[in-house]
Order: structure tokens, then C-alpha cells, then sequence
């Protein structure tokens, strides 16, 4: 065989090898009823390191990342794509965000694949987008969110930029709201802005000029000095101008107007575009501000990917959500649980306002902390969480996870009036909860805490 | 009957140097003042504003992002010589990472440029390619518990003029550079260190002893009450655990 055509036969042997083999691997762990969902596509990448890029070529793919609200807007994104096209739609499952984990989720993909949804790990971003030559990439927001894993916020940042600036063939789909995706749009050729333009009467009369302490980046990429906000909608996300200079929130090329927010009931709010034409009117059950952005930005990936409207609005209207993404869970005689996944200040925060804000009855708080590599090791954040957020209706506190002390700590030192119980266990502390807790239990988990919670849940036939 | 005595607690550039959770330290040490029966008072310290001598009882400064460390160096030289009286004073500092590297000589970026620190403290920084992150775990004679714990994340090596300031000696991690195995500095009643955690409700001894501090320069000895530490000693034993383990 002479050295040219051996080279073309070797790299799609190779990459037939590896599909193979890792497809095995997937069999071998479903039989085993093995959890490591991301093992066959490590195995994949390490026989083929093109893996991706092979097997990206036959599914056109759809990327999404961002701090906070990646699997919703990916999930969301898949069921509106389902409607249409059953079994042609591919989507990784949280926890499988990183290069391997978007790898094994292609070995699933079929002959009648026709688009992958995925969501993708804020570090992994760069090489996934490289690797996979995606239609449409959809960048959420930069919280600071695992610093012990990014260094530093501005480093990610900085590599989002690098990206956005050397590669113009991608569609950018950007939250204009967050002064580092504003940045690195500009001038890039098919960037497209979607932001908050104004919120129903009601809600304007909230407070909106005040910064919370969680928020990252207040200081201009352009001129290095702070930013000024006419509208903050929550952390750094708003509406903001560099005073120095002349960066500001860019257009909005699909602007969210007339906000309505109705604690858990959910949110109503409209879409328009630039010539002030309604897009989309879109309800959701999912609770929140920041749930607002996430259904906005599905819905409006999915209108430019040509889906008609009322599909998009009927799958909205009925999405649940994502498990653990302030979901609630009925026990029974009227007990219940609602589940948020806590893992930095600015989602703790948000769920510690809503809560204050949206919730009339008592109720006991559960708050599991563990510091596994998934949760980020150094729990330093859990002291930027504004624990005076917990509203005086919360009857126990239970502190649970691998660091329930700290934890403990930092309500401790918080000098709130409910009493503190530190349980470490979380098997014990569900246990409990499910056999003796009565009224409404709300349970803010970091991301390891929450996959083990939901097992136990399962184990125990609540789910 | 105890007065109840105002201390105030001077927070340098909180909206900036806000990133590694060291309001903590602004919490531990109101919650152990007002334990103790006085009344803290935080003042906030930023861009612009003056700081005169006797302003604040002690100035607590932490770490934040690149950009926002520029920001601060900048006004920080213009706050330079009333830092300095202050420390002349015996006034207590608490400087974390990012705070403690810019009241050095100097910070040498990646690209070899010098920038003036402060120069209260006798060390300098030079930026590092690789970050030290990680578990830290020190033996320090600070305190009569004699370690601490709490966590680091800085790409910044600090070298010491003299070793023999160096606030704690490193058991587990990096500390100042990763090579010389000291960690922070200790210099008049300047504090500085890259312990985040943060490091004075997981070190109470280490709140303690800065609280004493306050009161020796206002020559007063008040009776601090018996704290129960059980805890911080049980957070610091589940720290201890969690030090090798990362699955």
C-alpha cells in the first residue's frame, strides 16, 4: 500500500476503531449498570485524538455554555427540536460536558442523526467549538463559578475571546446583558445579541440600581475601569455603558420585553426583533430572572434554526425543567421538596432572594456542600453567599455534604436565629426528611450533593 | 459593665477584591467582636476614598482578578503614605493574595514589567506561568494552636527579603513560591497571606489574636469572653480530612 492512501485508510480505520470500541464500552458499562458516562469517550478519543472531529462531520452540532444555565437551555433546546424531528435529535446529559463526555454521547448518534445539541464545560469550549465546526454556538453568561479549576474569570473570558476572534464562521447566539459576551462580539460578522429591553410595570418598581456583591465583572474590558449600569437585572447581567469609553450593551438584535415575573409560577415575557416586530410570546413554568434568559435563549436558537413559533411557544409553555434546577418534588399529604443546585454566589444568591421573596410559608433548608473536583475543591465562595438571604421563616437549618462544618460556619457566623443541625451524611439527612419532615423542604445542593441526592430519591421511591 | 466600644473595620476595595470569598474575614471579625460585647463597624474603602490615620482600628484587604488588581494597584500608591503611617502606628492589616501582593516592593508581571507595590511589606512578587492551587496547610507560631488551614489559588510567587518573617512554614501545599516552603509574611502587625477559606472563621485563634492587637494600641486589655470554638475545631478537622482527598 503505498504512503498517502495508507494514511487516508489509517485515519478512518482508526476512527472506525474507536467507535466501535468505545460503543462496546457503552454496552459493557449499561450491562454493568456502571455510572461513568464519559469513559467510553475518553477510550474513543485516546485510540482516535480526531475523534471529534470525525465524528462531528456527519452532525451538524449546536454548542451552548455559560456558568449558569447550560443544561436548562440545552435541554430545553433538544425537547423544541424533538418536536419536530424524533429520534434525529443528539443531546449530552449534564456531567458529560467536557471533550469526553460530548465524545461518548457521539458514539449514540445514528444514521438518521440529523443535529446534536450539546452543552459544553466553559474551559472545554474553545477546542470542542474547534473540533466540531458548530452551526450555531450559544454563549449564556461568565459567573465566577470553580475558580480553583479556571484560575480566573478573566482567563476564561479571555479564551472566549480568542475564540470568537479568530474563528467567523461560527453563528455566536450571545447574552448581550453580561459585559464579557458584549465584548467579544463586536465586530464579529455573525454574532447575534439577545438581552432584557424592558420588564412589566410591576417589576420596574424593584430596585435595580444596586450591584450585589457577587458581581464579577464591573470593570470595562475596554478601558479597564468600572462599568455603569442603567438597569442591573441580577449579578452583573443589565444594561450597562463604560463611562471611559465608548463599549456599551450592544444592540439587541432579539430584545426581551414586557417581563412578567410570577415567583414559582413561572415568567411571561415577549420577543421582538430590531424592527420591533414580536418574534415570540412565551410563557414557562420555570421560576426566576435568570430562567428567563435561558428560555429566551433556546427559543431564540430555535427560531433561527427555522422552527415555527407555536411549536416553540407550546414546548415552553410545558417544560418542567431540568431535575434539580428548582424543581419541585411532591412527597405526600402536602409535603414537598424543592431541589435548586447551588454551586456558586451568584445562583445561591438568586435562590436565597426567590426564595425570601416568593415564599409565604415556613419551611426547613438543607444546604449540602461537598468540594470534589465537579464542585470545585475550595469552598472560599460559600463566604460570598449572602447568608442574611435566609429569610426568618426558615425553621431548621440542616448543614450536610463533605463540608458540613463549613458550611455550619458560615450560617454560624451569619448570626441567624435558625437553629443549625450538621449532619454530614446525606443519606441519613434524606432519610429524615423523607420519613420525618412535614411542610415544604428546600434544598440547595452543590453539584455532586445534588447526583447523589437524586439517587437516594430514587432509592427511596420518592422518584 | 462593659462599654460597648465602636472598632472600626476598615474594608479596603470590597467591589473589587471580592472574588476569593474574603468577605468571610469582615464576618468572622464582626461576629467575634460583638461576641465579645463591642460594637464593629465596617467601612468600606474604595477608589477615590481617603484614608486617614486612625481612621480604622484594622484594615482588612483581599484578593480579586487581574483587571480589577490593576485598578486597585493604581489607587492603592495614592493611598501609599497613609497606609504607611498606619502601619507605623502598630494598626493591625490583614492582607489576602492579591491585597498582600500589592503592599509589596514590587509585582513583576508575566511579561517581565516591574510595578511598584506599595513597599510596606519587604518581599516582592513575580508573576509565575502555572497556578499554585491547592489545600494549604501551615504550621505557624501565630497562634497557640500552631496551624492553619485554608485553601490557595495564586499564579504569583512571593519571595520574602527575610525568611524569617514568614508568617507560617508550609506542611501541605504551595505557600508563598512553592520552593522555599514559607508562607506569608508577618511584618510590625501587617498580616499577609494566601490563605483563602477564608482564613479567620477557619483559624478563630488567628481572629483573636488581631482582635488583641486593636485593643493593645488602644491600650486597653478588656476581657475577651471564652469562645466555643467546637465548630471551627470540627470545620478545621473536616478540612484536615478533605487536605489529600480529591474524589
Amino acid at each position: 500500500m503505498r504512503a498517502p492512501l495508507l494514511g487516508l485508510q489509517g485515519n478512518a480505520v482508526r476512527y472506525q476503531l474507536a467507535k466501535k470500541v468505545g460503543r462496546l464500552m457503552k454496552s459493557l458499562l449499561r450491562l454493568l449498570r456502571r455510572n461513568a458516562t464519559s469513559l467510553p469517550g475518553f477510550i474513543s478519543l485516546a485510540i482516535d485524538p480526531n475523534f471529534l472531529q470525525h465524528g462531528g462531520k456527519d452532525v451538524p452540532s449546536v454548542l451552548i455554555s455559560g456558568t449558569n444555565g447550560k443544561t436548562s437551555v440545552t435541554n430545553l433546546l433538544c425537547k423544541i427540536l424533538e418536536q419536530e424531528k424524533q429520534g434525529y435529535v443528539l443531546c449530552n446529559a449534564a456531567g458529560s460536558n467536557l471533550t469526553q463526555g460530548i465524545a461518548s454521547t457521539l458514539l449514540t448518534a445514528h444514521r438518521i442523526t440529523q443535529q446534536a445539541v450539546f452543552e459544553v464545560d466553559e474551559a472545554n469550549l474553545p477546542s470542542v467549538a474547534a473540533k466540531l465546526h458548530p452551526r450555531l454556538i450559544i454563549l449564556l453568561n461568565l459567573f465566577r463559578d470553580q475558580m480553583d479549576r479556571y484560575g480566573e474569570l478573566d482567563k476564561t473570558a479571555h479564551e472566549w475571546e480568542r475564540l470568537a476572534a479568530t474563528n467567523h464562521t461560527n453563528e455566536l447566539l450571545l447574552n448581550a446583558d453580561d459585559p464579557n459576551l458584549g465584548w467579544l462580539g463586536q465586530g464579529h460578522p455573525r454574532a447575534f445579541f439577545f438581552g432584557i429591553k424592558n420588564v412589566s410595570r410591576r417589576l420596574a418598581n424593584q430596585d435595580h440600581s444596586v450591584l450585589a456583591h457577587t458581581a464579577d465583572t464591573i470593570i470595562s474590558p475596554v478601558s479597564r475601569e468600572l462599568l455603569i449600569y442603567r438597569r442591573v437585572y441580577f449579578s452583573h447581567l443589565g444594561d450597562y455603558y463604560d463611562p471611559k469609553s465608548d463599549f456599551t450593551r450592544p444592540r439587541l438584535d432579539y430584545a426581551i420585553v414586557d417581563v412578567d415575573l410570577f415567583g414559582l409560577g413561572g415568567s411571561r415575557f415577549r420577543i421582538i426583533d430590531r424592527s420591533g416586530k414580536e418574534i415570540l410570546r412565551l410563557q414557562t413554568r420555570l421560576p426566576a430572572i435568570f430562567n428567563v434568559y435561558n428560555v429566551a435563549a433556546a427559543a431564540i436558537a430555535a427560531h433561527r434554526m427555522g422552527v415555527p413559533r407555536t411549536d416553540i411557544e407550546d414546548t415552553a409553555k410545558s417544560f418542567i425543567g431540568v431535575f434539580g434546577r428548582f424543581e419541585t418534588i411532591e412527597l405526600d399529604s402536602g409535603r414537598k421538596l424543592i431541589i435548586a443546585l447551588t454551586k456558586n454566589p451568584t445562583g445561591f444568591n438568586l435562590v436565597l432572594e426567590f426564595i425570601r421573596d416568593h415564599f409565604a410559608e415556613r419551611y426547613d433548608l438543607l444546604i449540602a456542600i461537598n468540594d470534589l473536583v465537579a464542585d470545585g475543591t475550595d469552598v472560599s465562595w460559600l463566604w460570598d453567599v449572602d447568608t442574611r438571604l435566609i429569610s426568618p421563616r426558615a425553621e431548621t437549618i440542616y448543614a450536610s455534604g463533605l463540608r458540613a462544618h463549613q458550611v455550619a460556619l458560615r450560617l454560624k457566623y451569619s448570626g441567624l436565629a435558625s437553629p443549625i443541625k450538621v449532619e454530614p451524611d446525606l443519606t441519613t439527612v434524606v432519610s429524615n426528611i423523607v420519613q420525618q419532615g412535614h411542610g415544604t423542604t428546600i434544598c440547595c445542593l452543590s453539584y455532586t450533593a445534588m447526583t447523589k441526592f437524586r439517587s437516594l430519591l430514587v432509592a427511596s421511591g420518592v422518584i | 459593665m462593659m462599654k460597648s466600644t465602636v472598632i472600626t473595620i476598615g474594608h479596603l476595595y470590597p467591589e473589587l477584591l471580592n472574588t476569593y470569598g474574603d468577605l468571610g474575614n469582615v464576618e468572622a471579625l464582626s461576629f467575634r467582636l460583638k461576641q465579645d460585647g463591642f460594637s464593629p463597624k465596617t467601612q468600606p474603602i474604595t477608589i477615590g476614598t481617603e484614608v486617614t490615620p486612625g481612621m480604622c482600628d484594622i484594615y482588612l484587604i483581599g484578593g480579586g482578578q487581574d483587571a480589577a488588581q490593576s485598578l486597585v494597584a493604581k489607587d492603592l500608591l495614592s493611598k501609599a503614605e497613609a497606609l504607611k503611617q498606619e502601619v507605623e502606628r502598630g494598626t493591625p492589616i490583614l492582607a489576602i493574595c492579591g491585597g498582600y501582593q500589592l503592599l509589596g516592593d514590587e509585582y513583576i508581571d508575566q511579561k517581565g514589567h516591574r510595578h511598584p507595590g506599595v513597599g510596606i511589606l519587604p518581599m516582592s512578587t513575580a508573576a509565575g506561568t502555572t497556578r499554585l492551587v491547592g489545600r494549604l496547610l501551615i504550621q505557624t507560631d501565630l497562634i497557640p494552636r500552631g496551624r492553619m488551614i485554608g485553601f490557595e489559588n495564586h499564579s504569583g510567587r512571593t519571595w520574602l527579603r527575610d525568611q524569617s518573617l514568614a508568617f507560617g512554614r508550609v506542611i501541605h501545599g504551595f505557600g508563598n513560591n512553592g520552593q522555599d516552603r514559607t508562607e506569608g509574611i508577618r511584618f510590625k502587625n501587617v498580616f499577609g497571606t494566601y490563605l483563602h477559606g477564608s482564613v479567620l472563621p477557619n483559624n478563630p485563634q488567628f481572629t483573636d489574636l488581631l482582635i488583641r492587637i486593636i485593643f493593645d494600641n488602644r491600650g486597653e486589655q478588656p476581657m475577651l469572653k471564652a469562645v466555643d470554638d467546637r465548630l471551627e475545631e470540627a470545620a478545621y478537622n473536616e478540612a484536615s480530612r478533605r487536605l489529600k482527598n480529591w474524589w
